[in-house]
Order: structure tokens, then sequence, then C-alpha cells
């Protein structure tokens, strides 16, 4: 054996391998199995939650194998290209055979595989084969797209087919899937995937991109003239729409209104609607009454953090933020403004101004009561003892203890020990406001030392620690002083951001032709064949023998249908 | 009369044809066949009829949208497909038998969607995201596709069950057409299924790409959709290439119907976009 020989034959088999249908089913399969794993483990998640979800360990071996973003691994690229190569290799492979089929010259080709086709019909006529060759010909040709007819020593042979050209559907599909990698390769190399978020009124040409964090600078501006969003009643969102202007040098070049499913093309580049957020409100308009008369003492346009001196010298207000989700007690009460006011006689009071109430009814004593109750502000006077109330899990007694702050209090079952340590307002407990709460610390007759936070509000908090007692404060009484000026916002003005999604992607059109060409590939080879029939017709004495067969390259019980049918009308 | 009131009603009638055909199977008596074939029309007819005056409804109250848009309308849907892809095989290939497995999965489809207290049939107004006209062609060629597979399915049984137990001349299977029949008739649902889960899978990328900008995004459902599409591809290449047929085939098909139905439900359990198709 020559090298030349040796070469040949290796390239022989990587030929053969990657032509195998086996390669094929054993790709797919690996692409299926494989592909479960990314709609289980989260992608592209960031990695301290991989962390916390998985565990130290399994978070290496994830991260070996780009589990957090495994569709774009290299292995799972690497199975890619194994199915493209094993799809061209095997079409080219194939295609020889099949264009030997479809242009062999003059068809039909294999007349003794149709002749010899178990899929037949026969019957038995008088008339001879002379008189039957134009007739049978003109019906066969209506239904066929080729025939032809061969004298034979006893009667004729009539070859008839139709739909050679479906052997190509196959390569079509083939064609198509090789087509949508080509798109998608064209995307991830010449186009870019990014979102940027502008506040109304603002513009900006700066994108943030998806998948390295970059900024890119685009060579337009796109301005958001106007965020407007619409709810139905149930509150379910009904549109998103926002007002954008292309700016170029200054210059507007398109004005249109986006929502989602409908976005801005600019040359090549899209925008779409994808989220939203409230910022900040504008012009706010506060009103500030007399507790008392509920005269209107002020009121006034501010922004927020602007602020207001009082009449008569009598101190200011400032209003310090917004939030359109803000949790009071425990409950999301929607749009409320927070505040703080400075009386030069009575001290400092926050004040927390909820949006829609002095909207319900703005006057009646009820709706001032409401505001008033959450603008009586404590001011730190706390009695000296604070009454805590602890309750044994196991024997279920509650017992009442006073303990004044940095004091430890012994638990009686020789349950452990406890100190108050300090008193904070408004706890942030994971990122919720819990309101006015005690921290302590709680010591484990077993020498564990655990932090226990007792909010006011709720008596029930500390049962989350599941341990042998629940402490609680019992009973207390704040003393409060009412600032003498109640205060609301009679209106505001929204101030929306837009969030756009903006996308470049070259290689779209190269997807969506074989995403056409998928389409009508796979109908022409799920459902036209070629079909190739025979008629024979051999005169025996006084009679002639017709016998039908027929073959098609798929659906076989179709093929006896046919020729069934077409039995009955040679027949008459 | 309200639609979801008919639908309810239908969900009986789907029983009651699915328990004639068992009847005419097990006892081999004609005429609870012909009595179930003509009670799946009536079903069906009724079944349409839900659907359009479902639509009407929305349209009264307001914001009419075609009745695809949450699980109940797709499952009513999905019904009405097999329904009329079993009584065309039926009329086509002249055996009831065929229908017997089919019409049991309409009535369970029917049933879970009318019943299921976790499926509620209020018409919503749809939300922004579903607000395309892409919703009518991607919905509907998706459910031809599953239904597509769900007579696969039901086919692929029915021939597991003849294989091993019903070869016999006068056993309660011989008027089941033989496997080959079978096989063949699995082949052409999953041909069947595959071409519109094809145009399912196309016309859900498009519409990605015009409401968010990107054809795919290895969202779960898109995944799993894209899983079903290669095993039932994987079923077509051994099929048509390495010539595999029977048992072999019946298998796959049923695995590919299990792919099918967690596409269909189990992925509302993991997150995504396709979240309207999730149990409220």
């Amino acid at each position: 054996m020559n090298k030349k020989q040796n070469q040949s034959r290796f390239g022989d088999l990587v030929w053969k391998f990657f032509a195998s249908v086996h390669l094929t089913i054993i790709t797919f399969l690996s692409l299926a199995a494989t592909s479960i794993i990314g709609t289980i483990v989260p992608q592209n998640g960031n990695p301290d939650f991989y962390f916390h979800k998985y565990g130290e360990m399994l978070y290496k071996i994830f991260f070996a194998f780009d589990l957090f973003d495994m569709y774009h691994s290299w292995w799972f690229r690497f199975l890619i290209s194994i199915l493209v190569l094993n799809i061209i290799v095997c079409s080219i492979d194939k295609l020889s055979a099949t264009w030997k089929i479809i242009f062999p010259g003059k068809p039909p080709v294999f007349k003794n595989k149709i002749k010899n086709s178990s899929i037949r019909s026969e019957f038995v006529t008088e008339t001879p084969p002379e008189k039957l060759e134009a007739l049978f010909q003109k019906i066969v040709g209506n239904r066929y797209r080729y025939a032809a007819l061969e004298k034979t020593e006893t009667g004729f042979l009539l070859f008839a087919e139709k739909g050679r050209w479906t052997r190509m559907g196959v390569y079509a599909v083939h064609l198509s899937v090789v087509l949508l990698l080509i798109g998608s390769l064209l995307g991830s190399l010449f186009g870019f995937d990014g979102s940027v978020t502008i506040p109304e009124g603002e513009s900006t040409n700066q994108i943030l991109l998806q998948d390295s964090s970059r900024v890119l600078n685009l060579d337009f501006q796109i301005r958001c003239d106007d965020f407007s969003v619409s709810f139905y009643d149930s509150g379910a969102p009904k549109e998103f729409r926002s007002a954008l202007t292309l700016l170029k040098d200054n210059k507007p070049i398109i004005t249109k209104d986006i929502i989602v499913n409908d976005p801005l093309r600019y040359e090549g580049i899209n925008l779409f609607q994808s989220n939203y957020g409230k910022l900040p409100p504008r012009n706010i308009t506060l009103v500030l009454q007399d507790r008392k008369t509920g005269d209107e003492q002020v009121r006034k346009t501010a922004q927020l953090g602007e602020k207001i001196m009082l009449p008569d010298n009598q101190g200011e207000f400032i209003l310090t933020d917004f939030s359109d989700q803000f949790h009071f007690k425990g409950r999301n009460i929607g749009d409320a403004f927070t505040g703080t006011l400075f009386l030069r006689d009575k001290g400092t009071f926050e004040v927390l101004i909820p949006y829609p109430f002095p909207k319900i009814d703005f006057q009646t004593p009820d709706d001032l009561q409401k505001i008033d109750a959450l603008q009586t502000q404590s001011t730190g006077s706390l009695p000296d003892r604070i009454p805590l109330s602890v309750t044994s899990v196991n024997t279920g007694m509650v017992y009442t203890l006073n303990s004044a702050l940095g004091e430890t209090q012994t638990i009686p079952e020789g349950l452990g020990r406890f100190t108050l340590q300090e008193f904070q307002r408004s706890y942030n407990f994971k990122g919720h406001s819990i309101g006015d709460a005690f921290i302590g610390k709680f010591l484990d007759p077993d020498g564990t030392e655990q932090t226990v936070i007792l909010p006011i509000e709720f008596s029930q908090f500390d049962r989350m620690r599941k341990g042998k007692v629940i402490i609680a404060i019992a009973d207390l009484q704040q003393e409060s002083i009412p600032s003498n000026l109640i205060v609301s916002v009679a209106d505001f003005q929204e101030h929306y951001y837009t969030g756009l999604q903006v996308t470049k992607d070259p290689g779209v059109w190269v997807v969506y032709m074989g995403f056409i060409m998928m389409i009508l590939g796979c109908y022409v080879t799920f459902f036209l064949s070629h079909q190739q029939v025979c008629i024979e017709a051999i005169r025996k004495g006084e009679q002639t023998v017709i016998s039908i067969s027929g073959t098609a390259n798929k659906n076989k019980f179709n093929v006896q249908k046919k020729i069934d049918g077409l039995s009955m009308l040679l027949k008459r | 009369m309200n639609s979801s009131i008919i639908l309810s009603v239908i969900t009986f009638v789907y029983g009651f044809a699915g328990v004639l055909y068992m009847v005419s199977l097990v006892f081999k008596k004609d005429f609870p066949g012909k009595l179930a074939s003509l009670v799946t029309m009536v079903a069906i007819t009724g079944n349409i009829t839900g659907i359009i005056l479902r639509w009407i409804e929305s349209y009264k109250m307001g914001f009419g949208h075609a009745p695809l848009s949450n699980l109940y309308e797709s499952l009513i849907f999905f019904s009405l497909a097999i329904a009329c892809l079993y009584i065309f095989i039926e009329i086509r290939y002249k055996n009831r038998t065929i229908s017997t497995f089919s019409s049991a999965l309409v009535f369970l489809a029917m049933a879970y969607a009318s019943l299921s207290p976790g499926i509620s049939d209020h018409i919503q107004p749809l939300i922004p995201a579903l607000k395309s006209n892409w919703l009518i062609a991607h919905v509907l060629t998706c459910f031809l596709g599953y239904a597509g597979f769900a007579v696969a399915f039901a086919i692929s049984i029915l021939f597991l069950i003849k294989k091993t137990g019903g070869q016999s001349e006068e056993g309660m299977l011989s008027h089941v057409p033989d496997p080959d029949m079978l096989d063949e008739l699995t082949h052409q649902m999953v041909m069947f299924g595959f071409f519109f889960l094809s145009i399912g899978i196309i016309t859900g990328a498009v519409w990605a790409n015009s409401a968010w900008g990107r054809y795919w995004g290895w969202d779960p459902k898109e995944t799993w959709s894209l899983i079903t599409w290669f095993i039932y591809a994987i079923l077509l290449h051994a099929r048509m290439m390495r010539g595999w047929r029977g048992n072999r085939i019946a298998m796959i098909s049923i695995i590919g119907f299990t792919a099918v139905i967690f596409t269909y439900f189990g992925v509302n359990y993991l997150p995504g976009l396709h979240s309207y198709g999730s149990i409220q």
C-alpha cells in the first residue's frame, strides 16, 4: 500500500463518517438532551446567585462546562458544527444519486422496478391493445407529466411519471438549516443587541450591549419625546407607547410612536419597546393645612429636594423622596412622597404623603385624620423600660419582662438570656421597611448567640427565627407630638423613562430565507412524491390483460389507491 | 347561552363519543362505531360554535381578539384539531378503531380545560406583547402540529397493543388495522405534526423578532419546542433513511409526545416568556 492510497482511504472514512445517518441521529439526540440543561439551570445569571444556589463544588463544575451560558458554549457550538458538517456531507453524498434520477436524460428510469412493483392492479378486456393505445395515452397523459409508450410483441408498455423534482425537497430542508446557521453567524459577527433607557424629554446615542456590557455609540441620537402607559380595568397593562425622534446633527430625521410589536427601524437598526419605569415626578403641588381649622396655609408647586419656607417664619418643608411602590406597614400603598417638616417651635417631623388619599376626598375631616395619623411623628420619647413578652414554645407559658436598653434579662425555665440593645426607626428587613423596631441579642443556654429583631408593628415576627422562645414587644405606648400643619400633595406631573431594546442583525434576511425554504422543503418532502406507473397490455388470445403497477418514493399506501383509481378509469 | 357553558357540555359529548368507540372496539360491533363518528361530528360542530361565540363575546366586551390567547383557549383549539384529524383519518382509511385513543385524548384535553379549577375560562384582554397578527398564525400552527403528534401518539399506543396481543383473527383487536398500516399512519401523522410544528416555531421566531428584536432567545419554551423538533427529526431520519419500522418508531413517537406535553404544560414551571400559557 502506498501513501496516497492510505490517505484516500482515510479520506473515505472521514467522508463516510460525516455522511452517515447514525451521526445525524446521535447529534440530534445529543443536542436534544443537552438543551434540557439550559432550561433547568437559569442562563446568564450573576455568579453570586449561582454560587448560592448550587454551592461551591457544583458551581465550579458548571462553570467549567459553561453551563451558565450553555447555548453559546464551545461544546454546544461544536455539536452544531458537527450537525452542519453532517448535513452538508450527507446531502452531497446523496445528491449525486438523486441527480442521476432527476436528470437521467430521458425518463423514466428503473423500468423493471416499476413494472415488477408489488403495488398493482389487473383487469381483462376484449379490446385489442392497438385500439387502447391512444385512449390510455390520453388518460395517463392528463394525470402524469410524462408518458411514453413502448411497443412490444404482444401489446404495449406505457410508462408514466410525475413529481420527479420533489426528490429535491429534502435538500431544500437541509440547505434551509445551513442558511439559518449562516444567518445567525452573520448576526453575531456583524450585528449587536443592546438596550438603553431614556427619560422623557432627553436623548442619547449610547447603547449598553447585552453580552459584553460595553457601551456602543450610535451615529444618531434617540430622543424620547413622551412615554405613556395605559391599563385595562383589571389592572393588566394595555399599551406601552414611546414617542421617539431620531436626530442627526441635532436635526430630526424620523419621528415615530413605537409600541410592543411595532418597532422603529432605521438604517438596519431596530428600536423596540421593552420596558419602562417611573422617575421622581416633577412640578409637585404641595398643600399645607392647619391641623385644627383645615385652613390652607401654603399652596406651592415644588420639585423634589426644593426647600419651601413656611409663612411667618414658622419653619421649612422639603420633599425628600418619591416611590411608586411605597411599603407602609407591610402593605404596598402605591405612589407616596416623603418629606421633612421643620417647625421652629416643635422640632423635626418626617412626613409620609400617600398620593391617592388627599385626592379621594380632600376636605373631609376623616381623610385629614388619616393623613394626620401618618404625619404625627413620635419624637423619640420612648418609655424608660420596654415591656417584653417572652413565650416558651415548649410549655406555652408567656412571661412579661421589663427591660431598659442595654440591660440583660434572664428568661425563666432556664431558656437563656436576652439583652435589649438598640432602637431603630423604620428598620429595613430584606429591602422592606418594617417600621420602628428594637434589636436585641439572645443568648441560648448552649452558648450560641442570635440577633433578634423586634418590630413594634409585628408581634409575631420573632416566630420566623424558629427558636425555643418567641420574644416580642408587648405593649408600647409612644408619646407623640402632632405637628400643627398637615402636608398633602394636590397634583404632580408623572415622569417616566422608556426602556428600549436596540438591535442590528444583518443576518436576519438569510434566516428568513431559510425559514421560507424550510417550510416549502418540508411540504414537498412530506406531502409530494415522485410517482411512477407502468401499464402493460398483453394480448392473450381473444383477451387483453391490462396490468397496472406503480411505485413512489414515499407513502406507498397512497400508491395503491392511485393505481386502483387509475384502473377504474381505464376500465371504462 | 355562553361559550364556556357550550364548551363544557361539548366535553361530555366528546367523552360519550370516546365511550362509544371503546364499546365498538371491545364488542366488535359496527353500530356504536357509526354512532361514535356521528357524535364526534356533533361535538366538532359544537366546538367550532363555542370558539366562534367566544370570539364574538370578546368583541362585545370591548377588546375583541381571536380565542387563542391563553391555556383554556389553546386547549379548546387543540381538542378541535385532534378531533378533526381523527375523523379525517377514519373516513379516509375506513377504520374506526384508530379513533379510540384519539377521542380519549380529546376528552381529556377538554375536561382539563373545562373542569380544572386552576384554569380560568374568563375572556381576558391581550397584554401588549400578545397584540400581534402573528398570534393567530403562531398558535394555530403550533397546535395543529401538536394535534398531529397527539394522533400519532394514539396510533402508536394502538400499534403496541396490537403487536403484543391482538394478532389473532377473532381477538378483540381483529378490527384494528394491521401493524404495517398503523406504522404508516404514525409516520403520516408525524410528518403532518412536524410540518406544522416547524411553521409554528418559525412564526414564533418572526413574531419574537418583531416584538423583542431577536428571533431566537433560548427561552425554555423555545428550547423545548426545539427539543421536540429534534426528537421527531430523529424519527423521520431513522424511518426514511435507516428503514426503522414498528416498535422503535412507536417508541420514539411516544417519547416525542411526552416532549410535546412538557413543552405545553411543563415549561410553565420553568422561568420564561410564555407565561400566558400558565395556570393562573
